[in-house]
């Protein structure tokens, strides 16, 4: 973190559009940012690869940016900054032709050998999905398996949640700048996140969420992981986007079948069908990551048989992971609906049932 | 010539006498109107005019002054026209004064040009208010006289025009309209009861419908979540028929309303319990009633019955917000210059909304709508509104099963069940200001809701997991309290408080 070497790219990162492909472009044809900032219009136009938008860009950006003003404010919140120059850039990024050049950060990167696997679903996910996520996030941890995910609404949130639980690490790939928390109502998962991994960014800070930036924002989440999992997607889903990459890189997916007849399983039944790995528990991915599978372990958490009481027993046994109203629990157990509701309010205030709609309970993994 | 009669003027749901004068002198022919008039009332020179005419007598080119007294109070509608007729007719000398001047007979109408009576607002309260006052004679429009003929010791003439009046106050004999025994309709009410809808048409759905039995057991307002077609208005619009039988003196107060507010269509006294359902659109002043010269607004005319608010999430603001004084207090207040109106308004609450905008959450297959855009709606129902309704529940989609199976309860057999609650009630707070277990006041919530031990800690423990208000803790004492009286429990049991969390309004 050296003002003096960084600076150039800093100031490259905050010029208006500056994809990671065009970044690229750049490179192939300068050694350094330095050699972009110096040149005057006549030698970028002998180059021949800017357009006269990007050239007008360039020089008009000289006075428009104030880097040691951008530099002081980026110490100031503590986001910290490398770029592929750097030892501490991320080693398994640096293998891929479109790797981000640059990284902005808060709490910190992955280490090179830590065992991370990326987890993305949909937005709008139902009880199940959520369920699912934060169960295989958190018994990941077990195993010392990171997750990485982008802090999206729904599924994403609970992988991060998940892995937090399970006292693991992860991190959260954002499409805007770190310092900024989209969504917003994700800002608890976003302290506990920088406190317990890191939030990283290829965008500046500053960098307002743009709907473009997120499919690229994808990709990063791809390179990080050593193995994909999907856990609910439609069948048109921008998750998807994350799979494509995987598949170019080279990962393992992973998809946790649904109903044939829910919509947000399409997208997961459709890739098992195509060759994706099925996952019903955190241990499927483990081969994929590399870390050697301990039986013992999931044998004792397998023991941990949540003993009820027989009426207690009855009505859990009639949950699943699909929310049921109260209607359909009084009618399959054929027990009273209040003694039903003395049931299960002790179950959710047990901790293993929940309560996502109202008078709609769900078993808790 | 001077005359004078007597007729009523309208001060919110009460009524107050008004001296109609006529003085008819030499001068430039002339017809003044005094006495505070709004526009309808002034426009009843015309009315009275050609009414005149048309009956066949001669307005003669005098000064005539009309003054309606006492002054001050502001005097609506078009009743005045038939009491302006006789006064002038009178100080013509075409009516035996004597026979109207002396304070013992009181006339009411809308007048036609040809001289026809027409029907008019409120005349129940108005023979209330005058027998009060020692009047028992009444000359009202021909079709509002079944409505006055409840009342007991007084004579109601219901005349059609002008002509006739004229001639009964000249001493022709008319029948009064026969009293009408209203103990005897009462008792008949059985049959009436039949035609209303009934709980036992509603296909499954029993968590609902217990918690309906239970809300109204207690008179705690109820809110109603789910999907569109599960049956919220259905549900919503059989619960009047199973509040208890209104007595005697409820269904005057009901049928004094309706009367008022125009609303009693033919029949001449109400033995149900209003339903009132106005559409989201409705302004705050229609909720609450108002107007300068205040008129009753839905809430009062729901008064001993339900006021169902359907798609509650899409009222606006502040007209929800106007209900929290009333529901609180059980009447409405309206303060005007020239003093204030306080209207009934004890009401029960069932409100209804779809879980989010699409209406199908949490069924994902259906609903698309991310989980902000379902707090969202749901957030737009205001926070002080759900601090007094009690009890909240899902109605979910109707299971294919169900479809046309018929229940086994009918709308009387839980009617009887809360019959019963009402007593156990009624008992309870025999010395106390209120009636119902809803308005236990948080001081006597120990006395009254005597929590079991197993109850006590199932309630701390969700106070502390849910982490919910104190507020919240005492609506959940209160609606344990009467889940228990249906079990005819003394003790709150942990099933009663388990229940009442289960209906706990915090959405999210």
């Amino acid at each position: 973190m050296n003002y003096q070497e960084n600076k150039y790219w800093l100031w490259l990162s905050y010029l208006p559009y500056m994809w990671y492909d065009k970044a690229n472009k750049y490179m192939s044809v300068f050694n350094n940012p330095e050699e972009i900032y110096k040149s005057d219009e006549e030698t970028l136009k002998k180059t021949g690869i800017f357009t006269e938008e990007e050239i007008y860009n360039i020089l008009s950006s000289k006075k428009i940016i104030n880097i040691e003003e951008k530099w002081n404010e980026m110490n100031k919140k503590g986001i910290k900054f490398v770029t592929i120059h750097d030892g501490e850039y991320p080693d398994r990024l640096r293998i891929y032709d479109d790797k981000p050049l640059w990284l902005f950060y808060k709490g910190h990167l992955p280490e090179s050998d830590e065992k991370l696997v990326g987890m993305v679903g949909a937005r709008n996910c139902s009880q199940y999905g959520k369920s699912m996520a934060e169960d295989i996030a958190g018994k990941l941890a077990l195993y010392s398996v990171n997750v990485v995910s982008g802090m999206a609404r729904g599924i994403d949130v609970a992988c991060h949640r998940g892995a937090l639980n399970g006292k693991g690490k992860t991190y959260a790939i954002l499409g805007c700048g770190v310092d900024i928390c989209y969504p917003r109502e994700n800002i608890n998962a976003y302290m506990d996140i920088i406190s317990n991994g890191g939030v990283i960014s290829e965008y500046p800070p500053g960098c307002q969420p743009i709907s473009w930036q997120f499919p690229y924002r994808n990709r990063i989440i791809s390179m990080f992981s050593d193995a994909v999992a999907v856990i609910e997607a439609k069948k048109k889903s921008g998750t998807l986007i994350t799979t494509d990459y995987a598949l170019k890189y080279g990962k393992e997916i992973f998809a946790v079948p649904g109903r044939v007849s829910d919509i947000l399983s399409e997208g997961c039944n459709e890739l098992i069908k195509s060759g994706a790995y099925i996952l019903t528990e955190a241990e499927d991915m483990l081969f994929a990551t590399g870390v050697y599978f301990d039986d013992k372990k999931k044998k004792k958490r397998k023991n941990k048989k949540i003993l009820l009481e027989k009426e207690n027993e009855v009505v859990y046994s009639c949950l699943d992971l699909l929310p049921q109203s109260i209607n359909e629990i009084v009618e399959k157990t054929g027990i009273e609906s209040s003694e039903v509701y003395r049931i299960l309010m002790n179950l959710v205030l047990d901790g293993i049932v929940v309560e996502p709609a109202r008078n709609h309970y769900a078993r808790k993994i | 010539m001077y005359s004078k009669v007597y007729s009523a003027a309208l001060l919110g749901i009460n009524m107050e006498m008004v001296a109609v004068e006529t003085d008819v002198s030499d001068g430039l022919p002339s017809f003044e109107m005094v006495g505070l008039l709004n526009s309808e009332v002034k426009e009843a020179r015309e009315r009275v005019r050609s009414a005149i005419k048309n009956t066949g007598y001669l307005l003669p080119p005098k000064r005539i002054t009309v003054n309606l007294s006492p002054a001050d109070i502001r005097k609506e509608g078009s009743s005045f026209d038939l009491p302006i007729a006789v006064s002038i007719l009178s100080s013509l000398g075409l009516i035996y004064h004597r026979n109207v001047s002396d304070e013992k007979i009181m006339i009411a109408g809308e007048l036609s040009l040809s001289g026809k009576i027409l029907p008019m607002n409120g005349v129940l309260p108005m023979v209330i208010a005058a027998r009060e006052k020692g009047i028992r004679t009444f000359i009202v429009p021909m079709e509002n006289a079944k409505e006055g003929a409840v009342i007991k010791d007084v004579n109601i003439y219901g005349m059609t025009t002008l002509r006739d009046v004229i001639s009964f106050l000249n001493g022709t004999e008319y029948e009064s309209e026969p009293y009408v025994d209203f103990s005897n309709m009462y008792k008949d009410m059985e049959n009436i009861d039949k035609e209303q809808l009934d709980f036992a048409d509603i296909s499954g759905q029993e968590a609902v419908k217990r918690a309906a039995k239970i809300a109204v057991a207690g008179m705690h307002h109820m809110l109603l979540i789910g999907t569109p077609g599960s049956g919220k208005s259905m549900i919503a619009k059989r619960i009047p028929g199973i509040l208890p039988k209104p007595n005697m003196e409820e269904c005057m107060e009901i049928t004094k309303i309706h009367s008022i507010a125009g609303q009693l269509k033919g029949s001449n006294i109400k033995l149900n319990r209003p339903f009132r359902a106005p559409h989201h659109s409705v302004t705050d002043k229609a909720l609450i009633g108002g107007g300068s010269n205040p008129r009753p607004g839905e809430i009062t005319l729901a008064h001993r019955g339900v006021l169902f608010l359907d798609e509650l999430a899409e009222f606006k603001r502040e007209t929800i917000d106007a209900l929290r004084q009333p529901l609180e207090t059980g009447e409405v207040i309206i303060n005007r210059l020239n003093g204030s109106y306080v209207f009934p308004a004890g009401i029960m609450l069932v409100a209804a909304t779809n879980p989010c905008k699409c209406g199908y959450y949490p069924d994902r297959n259906r609903c698309s709508c991310s989980e902000i855009q379902v707090k969202n709606y749901l957030g737009k129902i205001s926070g002080p509104i759900l601090d007094r309704i009690d009890i909240c529940v899902n109605t979910p989609p109707v299971m294919v099963e169900d479809i046309g199976k018929k229940s086994s309860e009918s709308s009387e057999d839980i009617r009887k069940e809360i019959e019963n609650v009402r007593r156990i009630q009624e008992e309870r707070f025999k010395g106390e200001p209120y009636r119902f277990n809803s308005q236990i006041t948080p001081s006597k919530l120990e006395e009254y809701c005597m929590l079991s031990k197993e109850a006590k800690s199932i309630i701390d423990k969700a106070y502390k997991s849910l982490g919910l208000s104190v507020r919240v803790y005492h609506k959940m004492m209160r609606v344990a309290r009467t889940i228990a009286d249906l079990d005819g429990e003394v003790y709150v049991e942990a099933k009663h408080i388990a229940e009442a969390i289960g209906y706990r309004t915090e959405i999210f």
